[in-house]
């Protein structure tokens, strides 16, 4: 084969799978909605719109600033009855959006941490089982510090840490808006 | 929303209605059947007129403006404003997921973004929300590809080096450096490193105050799904090792960077490339590359008629041997090749590693010649790189541990510029390695005071040999000894915050040549990354 031939084929492989679709986000918000609550037959929308004094509530008692005006919150329905909160966020990775979702139980405690769409080029290993599962359990009054009770993950320290702070902006979140 | 506009016009209707009502009363204090019919039925026509109105205005809302296509993120919040009930239990205006004032759709940092609004001016009220609104605002709507953002990092360091005649005070500007990176779609994201070194750059080679700028990197990634993605020709580093691409201040406790990266590995190791990379399983990804490679000559221009630097040397490793990446200014044609795989097992939480293997199968620049007394030409020699290097912080303790391998294979050292280049004490043999571990200790003090610093002693010892055996070449050989090498570093790293590190250190540098000037150092420095 000639030499400067082979290199075409790699490059035709890239280009062709180009025209594939291609994407960053793993999983949509109703199929997050469903992993995180397999047994909801309904989501009832009820987003939050902070108040001023909502917002210096939920800074200080996460220690992280809030930007949004407001959350995107849905009550996880079974038969009527209220099972717990599916709320949508994002925070930056090291220069990207990370989209997660928590969802919690109705007294406030993590069920699940949802990656929904990841778009930074190292650090997609926070999207490993193995580490979302740590938050399960957590509340508002759990200390969600990384390399304490959250383990870091070297080669993905941004987004391990903007995430765990991310899940503690919600619970505290919850524990002023939603409780 | 809606029911703010339904609530308007039930308001006009009452207002139009008292109005033509008092009217009537005043011209004629007991009107007519007739009249009281004709203004009801005014009255009817109004309503209907602004419920049209109301209509339009819905419609307006939810059919995308003609000729443009949905984004996927809009049609992935219709259809979650579709697959949900939208009734919402704080407030009207949230209960419509149509104009979102909040949610993923904000991906600005406000500090940092270029070009964006700041997230207090976008936010408009549901006061302010008017039928005007196309696209909105907050929400899945909105993506980071109106902003450019710009990260950075640095290091400033200070101190004193033992140098021939005494010891040196001084300081290093050593590096800022900005990143900037743009989401030009969901999938294509642009990445570049701008690095001014050593205080920035001057035109004359002799000016005192000389430096360097150097894009570092500047690439386009395409992302397919996470298991493969496509890195565009450009400058990006070296998927090798890990302070080669995780190089900021705050990933490192010493002043300096580890020494095995001061040679070795020529960090920081850039080069033209393009590459692949993704997950493998989980807890295991890799990287690809195909790059130009390294080239045995330590200078700019090509190889001259007469004597030049060699680029492979028993003195500085491989520091020069980093190809150029401007003007197609490069010497050879074999391309390099790089593996990198990188794994966090979940059976060991807490341990991250990774193996990386470069390989190429020439060095020798076109034209490479002996010293100018002998001056036959140079043949090839291949490159061969192993790196294996692991971090390990043990869970709900202060303790961390890193260790790091590195072996470079030459493989026709007779071949080598530095071997031929009449200086008889930097040959090189065929392998130079080190190797280097490092214990560290974290005093997390937020867990005693509010705002509490952490604290991170460390203690690294590395060890390296530039000039094992197998010499050959027209050079004579009288290795130093200088490249065996032996680092003892002792400091400590102070964290105000994850984004800013002060540190001092201390490092005892021993080599075995028998006269060598002592170069030892004491270091401050501090750094940043945000």
């Amino acid at each position: 084969m000639d030499d400067r031939l082979k290199w075409l084929v790699p490059a035709a492989f890239v280009l062709g799978s180009s025209t594939c679709c291609y994407s960053t986000t793993y999983l949509s918000v109703p199929q997050a909605q469903k992993e995180c609550f397999s047994g909801a037959d309904r989501f009832v929308q009820a987003n939050i719109i902070f108040t001023p004094g909502q917002v210096k509530a939920i800074e200080a008692a996460s220690g992280q600033k809030v930007f949004s005006r407001g959350q995107q919150v849905w009550k996880a329905m079974q038969k009527g009855q209220l099972i717990g909160y599916f709320i949508l966020d994002y925070v930056i990775g090291k220069h990207l959006a990370i989209d997660y979702a928590v969802a919690l139980s109705a007294s406030g405690a993590v069920r699940q941490v949802e990656v929904l769409t990841y778009r930074e080029s190292y650090g997609g290993e926070i999207r490993n089982a193995d580490w979302r599962k740590q938050f399960v359990g957590k509340n508002a009054r759990s200390r969600l510090s990384l390399n304490d009770d959250i383990r870091n993950i070297s080669g993905a320290t941004l987004s391990s840490r903007h995430v765990t702070e991310g899940v503690k902006r919600i619970l505290a979140t919850y524990e002023i808006c939603l409780k | 929303m809606k029911q703010l506009l339904m609530s308007c016009v039930l308001l006009s209707a009452l207002s139009l209605g008292a109005e033509r009502l008092s009217a009537a009363t005043s011209s004629d204090p007991e009107p007519t059947n007739a009249e009281l019919l004709k203004e009801v039925k005014a009255l009817a026509a109004k309503v209907n007129q602004l419920e049209n109105k109301l209509a339009k205005y819905e419609n307006q809302e939810t059919v995308p403006p003609a000729g443009r296509r949905l984004r996927k993120t809009e049609r992935m919040a219709e259809s979650q404003a579709s697959a949900s009930d939208s009734v919402a239990s704080n407030s009207d205006a949230s209960s419509s997921a149509k104009t979102p004032l909040f949610g993923l759709g904000y991906r600005g940092n406000p500090a940092r973004g270029v070009g964006s609004q700041s997230a207090e001016s976008d936010s408009a009220s549901s006061s302010d929300v008017t039928p005007t609104v196309k696209t909105p605002l907050f929400g899945l709507g909105y993506r980071s590809n109106a902003v450019l953002n710009i990260g950075a990092y640095g290091e400033l360091k200070f101190g004193s080096q033992e140098a021939p005649g005494g010891w040196k005070d001084g300081f290093d500007a050593g590096r800022i450096v900005l990143l900037p990176t743009f989401q030009v779609t969901e999938s294509i994201i642009f990445n570049a490193e701008i690095e001014f070194e050593h205080g920035g750059i001057a035109d004359d080679e002799d000016d005192k105050l000389t430096g360097s700028v150097d894009i570092e990197q500047a690439y386009i990634d395409f992302k397919f799904n996470e298991h493969f993605n496509w890195r565009a020709p450009g400058v990006d580093v070296v998927p090798f090792g890990f302070i080669n691409l995780f190089h900021e201040p705050t990933q490192f406790y010493s002043v300096q960077r580890p020494e095995l990266d001061n040679g070795l590995i020529p960090t920081t190791w850039f080069e033209g490339s393009t590459s692949i990379y993704g997950k493998v399983v989980d807890n295991l990804n890799y990287q690809f590359q195909i790059n130009t490679g390294l080239e045995d000559i330590g200078q700019n221009g090509g190889v001259p008629d007469g004597e030049y630097e060699a680029g492979i040397s028993g003195e500085e490793a491989l520091a020069l041997a980093r190809t150029p990446i401007g003007d197609f200014n490069q010497t050879k044609n074999a391309p390099g090749f790089a593996l990198r795989l990188s794994y966090t097992p979940p059976f060991v939480p807490g341990l991250a590693g990774s193996t990386s293997v470069f390989y190429t199968s020439n060095v020798t620049p076109r034209g490479a010649h002996a010293d100018a007394e002998t001056g036959q030409p140079l043949g090839h020699s291949s490159v061969t790189m192993v790196d294996t290097e692991v971090r390990y912080r043990i869970p709900r303790t202060g303790f961390e541990f890193r260790g790091e391998f590195v072996d470079v294979f030459l493989g026709t050292p007779a071949n080598l510029r530095a071997n031929n280049d009449g200086n008889p004490e930097n040959n090189v043999g065929d392998h130079m390695w080190g190797y280097s571990l490092e214990l560290a200790y974290h005093f997390d003090l937020s867990k005693t005071f509010r705002n509490g610093w952490e604290i991170v002693p460390f203690y690294r010892y590395t060890y390296e040999n530039l000039q094992t055996g197998g010499f050959s070449g027209t050079d004579e050989n009288f290795p130093t000894g200088q490249g065996k090498r032996q680092f003892h570093t002792l400091g400590i790293a102070a964290f105000p915050t994850p984004q800013v590190v002060l540190k001092l250190d201390y490092q005892f540098a021993l080599d075995d040549a028998p006269n060598s000037p002592r170069a030892d150092h004491f270091l401050g420095g501090v750094g940043f990354f945000f």
